[in-house]
């Protein structure tokens, strides 16, 4: 979740917040006995939209990237900031999709983590691949 | 010829995939150069994507093991309790049978306290006076003269 929440910000303070918000409400979900059918995909869901809403109500600020402690050097914080870049040029649901991708989930967590059907993930995913390295392409060239 | 589509091909690469989907491919490939370069094409293109995204956040923190040591202490003091409570009743059957028996002794033992007789020389065995004393469960005595 952490490693989620840290490719979709980069902000390893706001990233915090926002797990730990996750598992309260999480908590107050069992406390409630509301039963949670798969709490992979349900915890794996709730950080990325948490971490959606996050970028929707920051979008006005500048990103300072705090997250300096694990980027040794000037060159992996630019390509860090390219593949975060490319990655915000890609629909909220495509770039869950992506991330939760990277993160090794099946097709069938894929499904229950983003509101896309398990018999389209093949071909959404293929088509957000292709997608996302034009974008990468794009960065870079207008980077160098 | 039945090319595949990038849909067939992603979940070929990702095997989630049937296994007669699966040799379909496989042998397709090695008869078709369009897919087979397809393939190649999306497998690279898949795991550039993976690398670099995986690469904004390299840092695998060791998660620590979860450790469950409350369930097992409560499976620990269930054993516990069913091993003390087993015990428990096999004290109190033992104790219910022992007092009843002890209770069975007493009732004998009460009845016959002794037997008393002064023996005279003059007589056989078997023609001597027996006095039993009888103590009942009451606590009555009483004695019984055996000519």
């Amino acid at each position: 979740m952490y490693r989620v929440a840290m490719k979709m910000i980069n902000d390893s303070y706001s990233v915090s917040d926002i797990v730990q918000d996750v598992f309260i409400y999480f908590y107050e979900k069992n406390k409630q006995r509301k039963k949670i059918e798969y709490p992979k995909s349900w915890l794996y869901r709730a950080t990325v939209n948490k971490c959606i809403d996050f970028i929707k109500q920051n979008s006005k600020f500048e990103s300072l990237n705090t997250n300096i402690e694990f980027i040794d050097n000037k060159e992996n914080l630019e390509k860090s900031k390219i593949i975060q870049q490319a990655l915000l040029k890609l629909k909220p649901t495509e770039r869950s999709l992506i991330i939760l991708y990277s993160e090794g989930l099946s097709y069938r967590e894929l499904a229950e983590a983003t509101d896309i059907k398990f018999s389209s993930i093949g071909k959404t995913l293929s088509r957000t691949l292709k997608k996302l390295k034009v974008e990468l392409k794009k960065k870079e060239d207008e980077l160098f | 010829m039945n090319c595949f589509n990038e849909d067939l091909i992603q979940r070929y690469i990702d095997n989630e995939i049937s296994e007669s989907e699966k040799n379909f491919i496989e042998k397709h490939i090695k008869e078709c150069d369009t897919c087979a370069s397809k393939l190649e094409e999306q497998t690279s293109l898949s795991s550039f994507v993976k690398g670099e995204i995986n690469s904004i956040y390299t840092d695998n923190k060791a998660i620590p093991k979860i450790n469950i040591e409350q369930n097992e202490g409560k499976i620990i003091k269930l054993k516990d309790f069913i091993i003390t409570l087993s015990v428990a009743c096999s004290i109190v059957i033992g104790l219910f049978f022992f007092t009843r028996n002890n209770e069975n002794e007493i009732n004998n033992a009460s009845i016959v306290q002794s037997i008393e007789f002064d023996i005279d020389a003059n007589k056989t065995i078997t023609e001597q006076d027996m006095i039993i004393t009888v103590v009942g469960p009451d606590g009555e005595v009483s004695e019984i003269l055996i000519n």
